[in-house]
């Protein structure tokens, strides 16, 4: 019935009059999108929608109000959010405003009336939890070396935070060393800067023994109820022998011999290593192949050329008698100066038994 | 020869409007210089061509895009030793940029291109020369893995003054396999193969053939010669020609022609046990045993071309002869006759006391070694040179035993250890030789230096012995100079020596002193600026593994120094390697 209708009744009847009294709409809030929501979460809002309900049918306009809290009874005072709108994206915060605690709520509330002034009652109030972004974290250790023992691992550390800032996450490190407990040292280590919105972190860690050594880095937040954390292994192992690379002239395998007619350069040009390899690298770690060059000459026994300590020696063939068969030994060695036990006659010797990493190789010459 | 290399190498850089790096086979090795194609198959240029160092001058780089998808932009970077260098845009669309290089060394130009599907992005390292800079030509050795592809040699231009970029592109070549037969009864045969690209002779490959006469290796795709020296008798060494296309199947050796003769000693007489063997066009012959008669053969293949043979004669270290040697127009179809000369006459050393410093040296190495001043011999009636070369070891009361050594003026190196020896005169002339006096070693002491005339340690410093010592087969003496530069080195007083002084970190250039006493290797040896030149190792379109060896060699060379690398280093896990090289300075 229309209120025009309503008064007509009243004239008609003559018995009374009465002022229609205006109903206060009512009023719910829909929620557009599901949580969860973040803290500072630039790419997700809360999205709102109002909708009212009035017994008259009247307009209802709407006004949002959203605060920061930290609990549902502790929250800012003043909204950080005001609009009058039937939808309504909010933005969530990563902290309050009033104080300095970290934002783990958002209180909105919704007040409207309608265009006779009515206003709603209650007040409707919605409780958003908000939950935090733990720390991010990407470890990762390095070697150019392949983790040999001595060696030291560069150990690179990435944090980010997406509500705090890659600067404030606390972090500490763990080194969790093979069973045996080799010592180690770990020390920081300058990083080259990671990428914008993170910190980077470095570590160098020198293993003093083999085995699976695990360096874990946990970096909190003081929100979030537990650090993250991330771990990688390290797994170190001996330094492996130095294996003969590439040499000249042609090796010949006996009974063969390579025809020499003039004085002929007999080198190693690369040996390969770890740590030791030639040609030497100018890292201020790494050091280089330690030779060894041995000569048998008809009638003799084999002579160490102690005098010749580089990856190369000459052999004139003048000072020898033409037919002669000369044998040219090269034996290598690293820092660990592994003993080279193969039997004399053997032109070759590998340490570790495999073919493809020889540490001794013997040119047999025949002068011509 | 130098220079002709160095003609060959500008004029082949200029005519392909790039830099050196230039192959001698004509293919253009990559050069960092060079405008270098991006991801897409498109490129940076730039000019000038040889840019120099220039507050002024600006560089221009500039790119093209074909078949763009819409509006093209262009995004430069330009940098040096790492540092961003300011550029400005030269062209409306964006396609030009100009850059001022104030410095010498190489620039890395970047862009980035949108809407250009075919070319994304594209690079250019542009070395850029210091004004003035001398030139100096080297080779550049790489040795990849025998199974990825065959070692290759390029000359190098090094420019002084700046460091420079350069991409070695090695050709994979192409597996070859073949047979080595005997073209007479066509087995096969194992033999010696060294396969010599034609146009690099330096970067062979080499190898044995299997008793069936079947090799395998990678080769380039040159024509080659191959000097095949056959392991069983009866055939004789030969250089055959190979072909990359039609690749040669088969390398042919047969009994080539034979050569006789009779070596005589000083009284007339043939004698047993002196070896013969004869070489032309860089190839030998076999070798020849005198029978007791002193009638030898040999078997001969010559290359057609190659009209002086060189006869070499080393008698039984016993007859105290010297060995002879001749090179001469020889008609091998003839006997080819050696005859010492009648007054060649020998005196015994038995009981000559080794000595130093009066002290008797048992157990003491001896060679008398040296040439004699008369003509000792004729081979063919031709005037042979002459070595002397006789070694024994002193008894435990430090005399020698019986030795027969030719009369004349000589010289004794004694080896009392592998690192201590000793050269002094022996006047064998009337037989009356006292004493072998072993001088003590002389210990050169002195310091490796930068540049900057501050020390710098980790300095090799290497005597290689030559003359006396060397036909004594004395070996090198190698020592390293501590931290603070010092080094001593102990030599052999009446030595000569040819002494190299390197840094394997790289740092500085070697420092090379040939043919100098003792006292004349420097005690305060500076060692000179090095330039790095660097880049990256490809073979075809693939990287090639770490480990690959990287050298820079004499340009022209020959002997010993043919082979010694001034620096080598090897590529690293990414395929890159830097190597020092001395550097030519400027004007």
């Amino acid at each position: 019935m229309s209120r025009f209708a309503l008064i007509g009744l009243a004239v008609v009847a003559g018995c009374f009059y009465t002022d229609v009294v205006n109903q206060r709409p009512s009023l719910d809030i829909h929620r557009r999108n599901e949580g969860p929501y973040f803290r500072g979460d630039m790419t997700k809002q809360i999205e709102l929608s109002a909708v009212s309900s009035d017994p008259e049918g009247h307009n209802v306009t709407f006004h949002w109000r959203a605060y920061a809290c930290t609990r549902q009874n502790a929250c800012d005072r003043a909204p950080y959010f005001e609009l009058s709108e039937p939808f309504v994206d909010i933005d969530v915060p990563p902290a309050r405003f009033d104080v300095a605690d970290p934002l783990l709520g958002v209180l909105v509330r919704l007040e409207g009336k309608d265009d006779f002034g009515a206003v709603a009652r209650p007040v409707q109030e919605l409780w958003i939890d908000v939950d935090n972004f733990a720390p991010q974290l990407k470890l990762e250790a390095y070697s150019e070396f392949g983790f040999v023992v001595t060696a030291p691992v560069e150990v690179y550390l990435e944090v980010s935070d997406a509500d705090d800032g890659p600067e404030a996450p606390q972090v500490t490190w763990k080194v969790y060393s093979p069973s045996n407990q080799p010592d180690y040292d770990f020390v920081d280590y300058p990083a080259a800067p990671g990428p914008t919105g993170t910190k980077a972190y470095g570590k160098l860690l020198t293993p003093r023994g083999v085995g699976k050594y695990m360096v874990e880095a946990s970096a909190t937040d003081s929100i979030a109820p537990l650090p993250s954390v991330k771990s990688v292994d390290v797994t170190v192992i001996d330094d492996k022998p130095p294996c003969l690379r590439t040499l000249s002239p042609l090796v010949a395998i006996a009974p063969a011999a390579l025809p020499i007619t003039d004085p002929t350069l007999f080198q190693v040009h690369v040996v390969a290593d770890d740590l030791d390899p030639y040609p030497a690298v100018n890292d201020g770690l790494r050091g280089t192949t330690k030779f060894t060059w041995s000569l048998l000459a008809p009638g003799g026994s084999r002579q160490v050329l102690t005098g010749v300590t580089g990856n190369r020696v000459s052999v004139n063939p003048a000072s020898y008698q033409p037919g002669d068969v000369l044998e040219l030994r090269v034996e290598i060695a690293d820092r660990t100066n592994t003993a080279i036990t193969c039997a004399d006659a053997s032109a070759t010797c590998s340490v570790i038994a495999d073919n493809s990493c020889l540490q001794r190789q013997t040119w047999r010459v025949e002068v011509r | 020869m130098r220079q002709a290399i160095a003609v060959l190498v500008m004029a082949a850089a200029c005519s392909a409007g790039l830099d050196s790096n230039v192959r001698p086979d004509g293919n253009q090795a990559s050069d960092g210089a060079s405008a270098d194609s991006g991801s897409g198959g498109c490129a940076v240029s730039y000019d000038p061509i040889d840019p120099v160092a220039s507050p002024t001058l600006p560089i221009r780089a500039y790119t093209s895009v074909a078949n763009p998808n819409g509006l093209v932009t262009f995004a430069w970077s330009v940098t040096f030793n790492g540092n961003a260098v300011p550029y400005t845009e030269q062209a409306a669309d964006g396609s030009q940029i100009g850059f001022i290089a104030a410095n010498p060394g190489f620039y890395t130009v970047y862009v980035t291109i949108t809407n250009s599907f075919e070319c994304p992005s594209a690079s250019a390292v542009i070395n850029v020369a210091a004004p003035g800079a001398n030139t100096d030509v080297f080779r550049l050795r790489t040795v990849p893995p025998p199974s990825l592809a065959p070692p290759q040699e390029t000359f190098v231009q090094v420019k002084g003054g700046a460091n420079a970029n350069r991409d070695i592109t090695l050709e994979t070549g192409i597996p070859v396999t073949g047979l080595v037969k005997n073209s007479a009864t066509m087995a096969g045969v194992t033999a010696y193969l060294k396969f010599m690209p034609r146009t690099m002779p330096t970067a062979f490959s080499e190898l044995f053939s299997s008793a069936s006469g079947a090799y395998s290796l990678h080769l380039l795709t040159l024509d080659h010669d191959v000097l095949v020296i056959p392991t069983v008798a009866g055939l004789a060494p030969k250089l055959v020609t190979w072909t990359a296309v039609p690749t040669t199947p088969q390398l042919f050796v047969g009994p080539g022609t034979v050569v006789n003769g009779t070596v005589r000693g000083p009284g007339g007489a043939g004698f047993a046990g002196a070896k013969v063997q004869l070489y032309a066009g860089g190839v030998p012959s076999t070798l020849g045993t005198t029978a007791a008669d002193g009638s030898y053969s040999v078997r001969t293949d010559f290359p057609t071309s190659a009209t002086q043979v060189t006869v070499k004669v080393t008698p039984p270290a016993a007859s105290g002869l010297p060995r002879l040697e001749a090179t001469s127009n020889y008609n091998l179809a003839g006997a080819i006759n050696i005859n010492y000369a009648a007054s060649l006459t020998t005196c015994d050393l038995a009981n000559t006391p080794v000595r130093r410093g009066g002290t008797a040296q048992p157990n003491a190495q001896v060679s008398i070694v040296g040439s004699l001043a008369v003509v000792a011999g004729t081979i063919n009636g031709v005037n042979a040179t002459n070595t002397v070369r006789v070694s024994a070891t002193a008894n435990g009361s430090g005399q020698l035993p019986t030795m027969l050594v030719p009369r004349g003026t000589l010289s004794a190196v004694t080896e009392l250890s592998m690192t201590d020896h000793a050269v002094s005169a022996v006047n064998t002339s009337t037989c009356s030789v006292a004493q072998i006096d072993a001088p003590a070693m002389t210990a050169i002491n002195g310091t490796t230096k930068k540049p900057d005339m501050t020390a710098i340690g980790g300095i090799r410093v290497e005597a290689e012995p030559i003359g006396n010592l060397a036909l004594a087969g004395v070996a090198a003496v190698q020592v390293t100079s501590n931290a603070s530069g010092a080094f001593s080195l102990p030599l052999a007083g009446g030595g000569r020596y040819n002494v190299r002084f390197f840094d394997p970190q790289q740092h500085v250039a070697p420092l090379v002193t040939n043919d100098v006493a003792p006292a004349g290797v420097p005690t305060n040896a500076l060692l000179a600026q090095a330039l790095s030149l660097s880049g990256k190792v490809m073979v075809g379109s693939s990287n090639v593994p770490a480990g690959t060896s990287v050298q820079i060699l004499c340009a022209t060379c020959s002997g010993l120094e043919q082979s010694r690398p001034i620096t080598e280093t090897a590529t690293n896990n990414v395929s890159r390697y830097a190597i020092a090289v001395p550097d030519p300075g400027t004007m």
